[in-house]
């Protein structure tokens, strides 16, 4: 069982980065119309997303937050020991990025560097990496990177998918700190479900030809491709109300913590329905819970770091906050972490 | 949770003013029958009588009713 615990490791510092570019879903044309358009916007909450340009990367997107927060923290480069990118949108097919981002930070090279493909589960996978790594002697800082460009993989004319998503980077320190306390991460996986939210073609298993870039339109008027994300959001509203709550009673029990100690449930920002649903199914506050989808959309990987920049940035930055952060989606896979932060040093949303 | 009141959150949950919802309705009949719809319905069940229906089980359903043998006839109050 993927349950794992640490003592004395701390995120220490946070920013997001995300691209000027608002998108107004209320202004959609067609295939997007009328009462079943304000619908969805209410339904899931999402009202804007920013979208990145064309010549812009995921990976530029974190490295604007990197360096601004390494410069604002103060911190000497060379304290950095090892860089994790948790992306879907990697620069290139191969090399991994993150060697990229190594050298364009200006990190030594004595520094472990590597991706992670993972989408809304990531920043929960990637902390647990991030602080198992920290837990080492050699170890003084670790960069955990997570950036996505959903932008470029969704077709915009999908009525399923074409309003949900927006673009974005990250970066977070974790670090030992004597009065971090103890921190949980629960962390899971049912491929089963794979097809539930996927892009079919243009890897090895169905490589890239001019018929998988076709765009066809479909039953309900959607236009995409194959090498477009597809999601049956019905089965992925099945797998979440099924699966999180369970996984969040599970580490709750395991960490041996009171959910009413709990200050933040700060969710993967997929839907507010479903959100909403999972938090009453909990029996916990709806108040206790931020939402930065209004602003931001399900920016996939980062929907929880940004929300913990733009919605409780003072309140861990100035105070001591216990958090419980649940990723669930694609893959399908699914994670849930609890952890203390205080005084953690936290950026405003930079826009570039 | 008595029929009556799952047939009026259904109403609720699919927009439904000005016409009568029954047993007998049959959903793809209803124009606000959609995926948001479907996400409302499995959440009221999952509320209601702590089931979670799979999605997959409403390409099967044709009426109120057959989404309420889903449920089982005997969950609901007298």
């Amino acid at each position: 069982m993927a349950l794992l615990s640490y003592d004395g490791i701390a995120i220490t510092g946070i920013s997001a980065c995300v691209p000027r570019k608002r998108i107004d879903n209320r202004s959609l044309s067609e295939p997007f119309s009328g009462p079943l358009l304000e619908k969805t916007i209410k339904t899931t909450g999402i009202v804007e997303r920013r979208i990145a340009d064309a010549s812009t990367c995921a990976s530029d997107l974190c490295c604007q937050a990197a360096s601004r927060l390494m410069d604002s923290m103060g911190i000497d480069r060379d304290t950095i020991d090892v860089v994790i990118f948790v992306t879907q949108s990697p620069d290139f097919k191969v090399p991994a990025t993150a060697p990229l981002i190594q050298h364009r930070l200006g990190l030594k090279k004595e520094t472990a560097a590597f991706d992670v493909n993972l989408g809304c589960s990531g920043y929960v996978y990637g902390l647990s990496m991030a602080y198992a790594y920290a837990t080492q002697a050699h170890i003084c800082r670790v960069l955990l990177l997570v950036g996505d460009t959903p932008s470029k993989y969704v077709s915009s004319l999908d009525k399923t998918t074409g309003i949900l998503f927006g673009d974005g980077g990250t970066a977070t320190i974790v670090e030992k700190k004597k009065d971090a306390g103890k921190s949980f991460f629960s962390l899971n996986s049912d491929g089963s479900g794979a097809n539930a939210l996927q892009i079919k073609a243009g890897g090895f298993r169905h490589p890239s030809t001019p018929e998988t870039l076709a765009n066809v339109t479909h039953e309900d008027g959607s236009i995409r491709n194959e090498e477009h994300l597809t999601m049956d959001g019905g089965a992925i509203f099945n797998f979440t109300i099924k699966q999180v709550p369970a996984d969040i009673k599970k580490l709750l029990e395991f960490s041996n913590t009171d959910i009413s100690d709990i200050d933040y449930l700060v969710y993967h920002q997929a839907n507010k329905f479903i959100t909403d649903h999972l938090t009453k199914k909990l029996k916990f506050p709806l108040e206790k819970v931020p939402y930065s989808l209004g602003k931001f959309g399900n920016t996939t990987c980062l929907t929880i770091p940004v929300t913990l920049v733009s919605e409780i940035g003072t309140e861990i930055e100035t105070g001591t906050k216990n958090l419980v952060l649940s990723g669930f989606g694609i893959g399908l896979s699914w994670a849930t972490a609890i952890l203390t932060i205080k005084n953690c040093h936290v950026l405003g949303m930079i826009e570039v | 949770m008595k029929k009556e009141e799952f047939l009026s959150e259904l109403k609720e949950i699919m927009e439904i003013e000005d016409s009568e919802l029954t047993e007998d309705t049959v959903l793809r009949d209803m124009m606000e029958f959609n995926s948001l719809a479907l996400m409302g319905i499995i959440a009221l069940i999952d509320e209601n009588f702590d089931m979670v229906i799979e999605a997959d089980a409403f390409e099967k359903v044709s009426t109120i009713k057959d989404i309420m043998k889903l449920i089982g006839m005997d969950k609901f109050e007298k």
